[in-house]
C-alpha cells in the first residue's frame, strides 16, 4: 500500500517545483530575471503558494472513492490516510530543502534584494525554507482537518489568504516605518524573523514597541509545527473513527 | 439472510429524511432493489454495505447485528459504488494488487493468483496491461465487479452498475452477474426494471424513502393480472385515461398513441395484455409522468 501510494504521488514533485519557482521571486530574484516593476507583485506569492500548494495536496489526497474502498476492504482508514500522508511530505519537503539548499550557493545578480533579507541577517535562505516548511505542513494539516470535518477546505483557504494579505500590509508597515502594525499568525516573514530572534537596531530605535512584539512572537515557529501536528493527528483520529459514516461527501 | 429493521436516515445537512422505517428481508440470491433517482437507494446500499451509518434501526447479517460486527461483515463483503472512479493511472492488475494488499492479503502468490481468477471471471483477459483510463464503461464495471469479488464475498452490494452502458455490455454484464449469483447474496439496484426482470426473483421497491413493496417479483406483477389493458387511441383518450385509471406507458406511434393501463373495466377498444414487471412498478409508483 505505501509503495503503491508513492508511486502514484509522485506527480506531487513537479508541482511543488512549479510551485517553488514562483515562490523564489520573493527569496531570490538571482538567476530568474524579474522585471523591477513586477517584484511587488511576486512579494505575494510566497504564503499564498504555501496556502495553494497545500490546498491542492489536500484536495487530491482525500479521496471519497479510495476510502470508501479501503473501509470496505477493512483495511485501517488511519493506515490508508498515512500512507497518502507520506508522500506527499516526501515529494514536497525534501524538494524544498534541497532547492532551498542550493540558492546558498547561487549568488544575487541585478539590484533587486528579496523584501526578507531587510529583516533576518546571516543564512535568510535557510531561515526562510524552514519557515515554508513549517507554514506548508500547518496549511496543510488545516486543510487536511477541514476537509474531513467540513467535507470541504474552502472556508479555511479564503480564510487564510485573508489573513496573508493583511500580514503583507504588517510587513510593509514595518519595512516602511509606517503606523502601528496590524497583527497576523500567518505571516511568514515575522516567522522567519523570528527564526534569527534579533532585531535590526534601526528598526528598533523606529517601533521600540515592536520588539517586545517581535520577542513574543519568536515562539511562533514552534507553535506552528506543533498546531500542524496536532490537526494531522485529529484528522487521523476522525478518519479512525469513521466519521465517514456520517455520510462523507453526500 | 440479510434483515433490514426500521432503517432510518436523516441526512444532517437540510434535515433531508432519505429513508423512513424501510424494512424488508434479502434472502440468498439476486435480490433488486428498483427505485427512482432520489428514492433512497444508493442511501440504502452505503447503509448496508457499512460506508454509512444509518439514524435509527437495524440490520442483521445471519443472526448478527451489523454495526457491532462491522469488521466480520467486511470480510464477506464485496461492494461495487454507483459512481466509482476506479485508480485510473493503473491497469487492472496493479488496481485488483491494491485492493488485495487493502484486503490484508499479504502473500504476493496468494494475490496473484486471487487477481487472475477474478480477471477471468470477469472477462478482462488480454486486457491487463491497458490502463483504466483507457476502458470503456462496460470494462470498468466489470473491474469494479472484480475487485468487489476478491475473497470471494458472500455478500455483493452493485449498486446501479448498468447505467450508461450500451445495450451489449449492459446485457453483458447481466449474464456475469447470474453466472457469479451461486451460492452469495448479491444486492443489485436499479431503476431500469428490464434489468430487474429476468434476473431477481426477490425485490423492494423503494419510492422517497419508504418501501413500495417488498417480495415475489411474479406476485408483485400478478398484482396487475388481468387489469392491464392496451389501447391504441388518441391525445383525448390518453388525457380520459390518466383521470380515470393508471397509465403506466404512452408511445407515440405514426401519430397514434398506445396507451397502457390498469383500471378495472377496459376503455372502449382496448385490450388485456399481459403484465411486465415495468406496468406493476409504474403502476405502484401511481402511473406514468407527462
Amino acid at each position: 500500500m505505501f509503495k503503491r501510494s508513492f508511486i502514484n504521488g509522485w506527480f506531487y514533485l513537479p508541482v511543488t517545483l512549479v510551485f517553488l519557482l514562483f515562490a523564489s521571486y520573493v527569496w531570490y530574484p538571482g538567476p530568474v530575471i524579474v522585471p523591477g516593476a513586477m517584484t511587488g507583485f511576486f512579494e505575494y506569492t510566497e504564503t499564498t503558494v504555501t496556502i495553494l500548494l497545500a490546498a491542492f495536496c489536500c484536495f487530491t489526497l482525500i479521496n471519497k472513492y479510495e476510502i470508501e474502498l479501503g473501509l470496505v476492504c477493512g483495511t485501517s482508514t488511519l493506515k490508508l490516510f498515512i500512507s497518502k500522508v507520506l508522500p506527499i511530505f516526501v515529494y514536497t519537503i525534501i524538494p524544498m530543502f534541497v532547492i532551498l539548499a542550493l540558492y546558498e550557493y547561487v549568488p544575487y545578480s541585478g539590484t533587486a534584494k528579496p523584501v526578507i533579507a531587510i529583516f533576518v541577517p546571516e543564512n535568510w535562505k535557510l531561515y526562510a525554507g524552514l519557515s515554508f516548511i513549517v507554514s506548508f505542513l500547518f496549511f496543510f494539516s488545516l486543510f487536511c482537518f477541514f476537509r474531513v470535518l467540513m467535507r470541504n477546505c474552502y472556508v479555511p483557504l479564503f480564510v487564510c489568504v485573508f489573513f496573508h494579505c493583511l500580514a503583507y500590509d504588517y510587513t510593509k508597515s514595518v519595512q516602511y516605518g509606517n503606523t502601528s502594525p496590524k497583527l497576523s499568525v500567518f505571516n511568514p516573514y515575522i516567522s522567519v524573523y523570528m527564526l534569527s530572534d534579533k532585531v535590526p537596531d534601526a528598526l528598533a530605535g523606529q517601533h521600540a514597541d515592536l520588539s517586545l512584539l517581535y520577542h513574543a512572537w519568536s515562539y511562533n515557529r514552534i507553535i506552528f509545527f506543533v498546531l500542524g501536528i496536532v490537526l494531522l493527528a485529529a484528522t487521523c483520529f476522525m478518519l479512525k473513527r469513521e466519521t465517514l459514516h456520517k455520510g462523507f461527501g453526500d | 439472510m440479510i434483515e433490514i429493521k426500521e432503517i432510518t436516515k436523516i441526512y444532517p445537512r437540510g434535515k433531508k429524511k432519505a429513508l423512513d422505517n424501510v424494512t424488508f428481508d434479502i434472502p440468498e440470491g439476486i435480490f433488486g432493489l428498483i427505485g427512482r433517482n432520489g428514492a433512497g437507494k444508493t442511501t440504502l446500499m452505503r447503509i448496508i454495505a457499512t460506508v454509512m451509518d444509518q439514524t435509527s434501526g437495524a440490520i442483521m447479517f445471519d443472526g448478527k447485528e451489523l454495526k457491532a460486527n462491522r469488521k466480520e461483515f467486511r470480510k464477506s463483503l464485496g461492494y461495487l459504488p454507483q459512481s466509482t472512479k476506479l485508480m485510473p493511472r493503473l491497469n487492472i492488475v496493479e488496481f485488483l494488487d491494491y485492493v488485495c494488499i487493502m484486503k490484508g492479503i499479504k502473500n504476493k502468490k496468494e494475490r496473484k493468483q486471487k487477481i487472475a481468477e477474478a480477471i477471468e471471471t470477469v472477462g478482462l483477459v488480454g486486457e491487463e496491461k491497458k490502463r483504466l483510463s483507457n476502458y470503456s464503461g462496460g470494462m470498468l464495471r466489470r473491474a469494479g465487479i472484480a475487485q468487489a469479488l476478491i475473497e470471494e464475498p458472500k455478500v455483493l452490494i452493485i449498486d446501479e452498475p448498468t447505467t450508461g452502458l450500451d445495450p451489449e455490455e449492459r446485457l453483458y454484464f447481466l449474464n456475469l452477474l447470474s453466472r457469479i449469483a451461486q451460492n452469495r447474496t448479491i444486492i443489485f439496484s436499479t431503476h431500469i426494471t428490464a434489468d430487474i426482470e429476468n434476473l431477481c426473483r426477490n425485490i423492494c421497491i423503494l419510492e422517497q424513502g419508504q418501501v413500495k413493496y417488498t417480495g415475489d417479483k411474479s406476485e408483485f406483477i400478478d398484482g396487475i393480472q388481468g387489469r392491464l389493458y392496451e389501447l391504441d387511441g388518441t391525445a383525448e383518450d390518453e388525457e380520459k385515461l390518466r383521470h380515470e385509471a393508471i397509465v403506466t406507458s404512452v408511445a407515440y406511434v405514426e401519430g397514434k398513441a398506445r396507451i397502457r393501463y390498469v383500471a378495472e373495466t377496459p376503455y372502449e377498444g382496448s385490450e388485456a395484455v399481459k403484465p411486465t414487471l415495468e406496468d406493476a412498478y409504474i403502476h405502484a409508483l401511481g402511473g406514468v409522468k407527462r
